[in-house]
């Protein structure tokens, strides 16, 4: 009897206390972050949406769904069926998210993408707007950059690592260097390096050893831009860098000049503006509009500093 | 000579570096109580094993009825006839009683469906008219929350109800009461009486003396004395055990 | 424990009577714990209708639709863990099943059907490849299906790369297997007449007594005349083909498979069987307490997302439960012997 009343109790209690806080009036808006807890990129993707949530005064909860449709669909669906005012998510996955995502809206919940869209954007899914980054847009601009910085000509090779090669941000963003570097006659090669900072590195090392005829790296993600330098160093080669994303790591390199250029694609305005808009929706019935966050801006070297000062929580 | 119903001939068994059984020759005939003795690692318990089917000798022949057959499993010694009661009593403590004792040889009814109820009504049965142990009053008591006497009572009664002509018993009554082991070898008269043969390995020499007809003795593997109970006395049996 | 208990026994005598009943049924422990916070959500959200929407038609068919994809996986771990073995590879199984399904109808234009039948059976196929190493091997379960649960995510990349699949099969596939009658999804349905089935079995055959008996002692098992090998390989592919099942379930609800989808589930697998009172060393178990065990996960988990509690609180309770029915299971079982 003892365990059995004390989960009775605890049960009992979590359920009148949540009951209770939920009767506030401000609205009601679940995002979902489809990684699991922890990733790092995030930080400041939640902050920007937790500044946006108190400046719009709405009651914002944040769930994980684990990398797994299934579970980001049961918290999609338990989100509408808990009738919340506004959702926000990521549409990592073209078919999976469809249907709780037109049902949200159809039931009159406006749902916002943000960091990743399907790849078929409006036109595919019931979403509102997509707040992130353009991704063959941003892919153009570093790969002029690069062009430039490594006076590529035609024939040369330029390494393009990433994690996941069949991901959406990985192919959209290496259509984008590749249109760069077509205009010069350039080629590019792809490969895939997984998460793991450990194994990303053997993988670039093994292909800088391989090939160093390599004119230049440019990395597509957030992980293979942290172990450029490092693997360049292992594979006794120096060419120049520039990529994605932005880290402690990339923006030491991009102080020492090691690094030419990365885009930034502000996680923080990605938060923010999906909060804003979603509250903005809920409250006066303003339709949310698209939005490529980081625009056209490459942190370089004139400019890594206001980077660095706000690391980890604004970039 | 009658033919025996079982006969090995020069069987061997090695464990490793240890010689369980080393060219052994045994046979047991209708009707006949023989007891097994011999000092810890004889072999005893690896000969009934080896009757029982759940180890295979390297070597040696088996005779059922004078026809030579091979023993590979324990379904193959449960065709024969052979029945065991095993020192470790073979019994699963998170199943019930009667689980247990029907255990591999369920009971079923129409369609394969197992019948419980008939299965419930014999284990109580048994229990009750051929072992005589106290404290079972429910067939349904998990067999891990049973005296060690109860247990035994469990593979006794397990043994009993489907024995047909050998009957294998691997020191049965170590966890007996002396009431108890005064039912059990009883029984095994009775059983006599009715043609099934038994085997009884066991260190109480009283007890051999009191229901076997004869008697053999193991040594490192071997027979080194056989004897039937007309021929000897328990003094003579105590010193081939000590002495050899 | 004697104090609580003392004082209603004359007041209530009829329900502490059945309470016992409850009790000593297989599962009943838990069954008690399931009720008792099936009732607290029940008047939670019959109290505060507008707050706590429990009982929303909308909420009963998420959770009826959540409960089968651990479910399914749950059965089969459960099966093979009263049997005496661990797989650990049902998750990575649940995915690469489900792949060679979508992989079938996506480019070999394979019908949904068979592409199903054939994952179930490349499930149960892994599953049994898994014990034949276990058991001729003699290694344990636990470090060879670690092993399987690696190789087979990795032949997910190998064969099919990072990249998610679609999975759309023929409607009436999609009705058969991801529709609803009324509020009953199809997967919820099927889950309950494979609890069925399984109990049938696991009490009232001979292969199911033979599990727990393999499970529980499997010498004195061999001893009397049962092939262990031959029980517990019947399980290990029970477990790997559930998985696949499991999977095709998954990926039709969301049309969707991903590489990395399925990860944890092994864990969340046997949580689940610990939370409805299966013993780790095998021998002991329920289909009523895996399907508890499953149930109960996600009733937890929607009812933190109905409170819109951060997200990784989750894992909190989740961990929780899974510690405190371990203890509640050791009470139950110790106070059931005195």
């Amino acid at each position: 009897m003892g365990p059995k009343a004390m989960v009775f109790a605890a049960m009992a209690a979590a359920i009148v206390c949540g009951a209770a806080s939920a009767g506030a009036v401000q609205p009601n808006i679940s995002m979902i972050i489809y990684t699991a807890p922890g990733v790092p990129f995030f930080n400041p993707l939640i902050k920007g949406a937790q500044d946006a949530a108190k400046e719009a005064d709405v009651d914002l909860d944040i769930q994980y769904a684990n990398n797994d449709q299934v579970l980001q669909n049961n918290i999609m669906q338990t989100a509408v069926a808990n009738k919340v005012d506004g959702i926000a998510a990521v549409i990592w996955d073209d078919h999976a998210f469809k249907k709780p995502i037109c049902d949200a809206v159809h039931a009159g919940i406006p749902v916002i993408a943000f960091n990743v869209d399907n790849t078929k954007g409006a036109a595919a899914s019931c979403r509102l707007a997509f707040i992130g980054q353009d991704f063959v847009d941003a892919g153009y601009l570093i790969g002029k950059r690069m062009v430039a910085a490594a006076h590529l000509k035609k024939g040369d090779l330029v390494f393009t690592p990433v994690e996941f090669p069949d991901a959406a941000y990985a192919t959209l963003r290496h259509e984008g260097v590749q249109k760069a570097l077509d205009e010069v006659g350039a080629k590019s090669e792809i490969v895939g390096t997984g998460g793991n900072l450990p194994e990303v590195r053997t993988k670039m090392v093994q292909y800088l050893i391989g090939h160093s005829d390599v004119k230049a790296i440019i990395g597509l993600g957030e992980q293979p831009m942290i172990e450029a330098l490092p693997s360049l160093k292992e594979a006794n080669l120096k060419v120049p860098v520039g990529g994605f994303d932005v880290s402690k790591e990339i923006l030491d390199g991009v102080a020492s000049g090691d690094i030419e250029a990365t885009v930034d694609q502000q996680p923080y305005s990605q938060g923010f503006f999906t909060i804003q808009q979603l509250a903005l929706k809920i409250r006066y019935g303003l339709y949310p509009s698209d939005m490529k966050t980081g625009g056209l801006g490459l942190v370089d070297k004139t400019n890594y500093k206001s980077a660095v000062q706000w690391a980890g929580a604004y970039r | 000579m009658t033919t025996p119903i079982y006969e090995v001939r020069g069987v061997s068994k090695r464990f490793g570096a240890v010689q369980a059984l080393d060219g052994l020759d045994f046979h047991l005939c209708a009707g006949e109580v023989i007891g097994l003795l011999g000092d810890n690692g004889a072999g005893k318990t690896t000969l009934i094993k080896m009757m029982s089917g759940i180890v295979r000798p390297d070597d040696g022949s088996v005779f059922v009825d004078g026809v030579p057959v091979v023993v590979n499993s324990r379904r193959d010694s449960q065709q024969i006839g052979i029945e065991t009661i095993y020192q470790d009593t073979a019994l699963v403590g998170s199943m019930s009683i009667v689980r247990n004792i029907f255990m591999g040889r369920e009971l079923t009814g129409r369609w394969g469906f197992l019948d419980h109820r008939k299965m419930r009504d014999t284990a109580v049965d048994v229990l009750r008219t051929t072992v005589h142990i106290s404290g079972i009053d429910n067939p349904d008591k998990e067999v891990g929350d049973l005296s060690g006497g109860q247990k035994q009572a469990v593979a006794i009664a397990r043994a009993v109800y489907f024995k047909r002509r050998i009957l294998l018993l691997d020191e049965p009554t170590s966890a007996l009461s002396v009431r108890e082991t005064e039912n059990l070898l009883a029984y095994i008269k009775r059983l006599r009486d009715e043609q099934v043969s038994s085997v009884l390995v066991t260190h109480n020499l009283y007890h051999a003396y009191q229901v076997c007809d004869r008697f053999v003795v193991m040594s490192h593997g071997r027979k080194v004395f056989d004897v039937s109970k007309a021929d000897t006395t328990i003094d003579e049996l105590t010193r081939h055990v000590v002495l050899t | 424990m004697s104090r609580v208990s003392a004082l209603p026994k004359r007041g209530f005598n009829l329900p502490m009577g059945e309470f016992r009943r409850l009790q000593r049924i297989p599962g009943g422990n838990i069954l008690i714990a399931f009720i008792a916070i099936q009732i607290v959500c029940v008047a939670a959200g019959l109290a505060f209708p507008a707050q706590f929407r429990y009982l929303a038609s909308a909420n009963v068919s998420v959770m009826l639709q959540a409960i089968p994809t651990l479910g399914f996986i749950s059965l089969g771990v459960g099966v093979l863990m009263i049997a005496g073995e661990f797989d650990l590879s049902v998750g990575s199984v649940y995915t690469f099943t489900a792949i060679v399904a979508a992989t079938l109808l996506n480019d070999f234009s394979v019908s949904a059907w068979i592409g199903a039948l054939v994952a179930v059976a490349v499930g149960a196929a892994i599953g049994l490849l898994n014990g034949l190493i276990t058991l001729g091997f003699a290694l344990p379960s636990f470090i060879v299906t670690l092993g399987a649960m690696l190789f087979w995510r990795g032949m997910i990349l190998l064969l099919h790369g990072a990249l998610s699949i679609g999975f759309q099969p023929d409607a009436t596939f999609q009705s058969v297997f991801g529709g609803s009658v009324g509020l009953l999804p199809m997967s919820f349905v099927w889950l309950a007449l494979l609890c069925v089935v399984f109990h049938v079995v696991l009490q009232h055959r001979r292969l199911g007594n033979h599990m727990f008996a393999v499970g529980g002692n499997r010498d004195a098992a061999y001893a009397i005349g049962i092939r262990p090998a031959q029980v517990k390989l019947i399980a290990f592919a029970i477990a790997g083909g559930m998985a696949a099942l499991s999977g095709v379930f998954s990926a039709t609800r969301v049309n969707s498979i991903t590489p990395v989808g399925g990860a944890g589930l092994e864990l969340q697998a046997i949580a689940a069987c610990v939370i409805g009172g299966l013993s780790l060393t095998g021998g002991r178990g329920s289909i009523l307490g895996i399907f508890l065990g499953a149930a109960l996960t996600y009733t937890i988990q929607d009812v933190l997302l109905l409170m819109r509690a951060p997200g990784f609180y989750l894992d909190i309770f989740v961990g929780a439960l899974i510690v405190g029915a371990a203890i509640l299971n050791q009470v139950a079982w110790r106070s059931s012997r005195s």
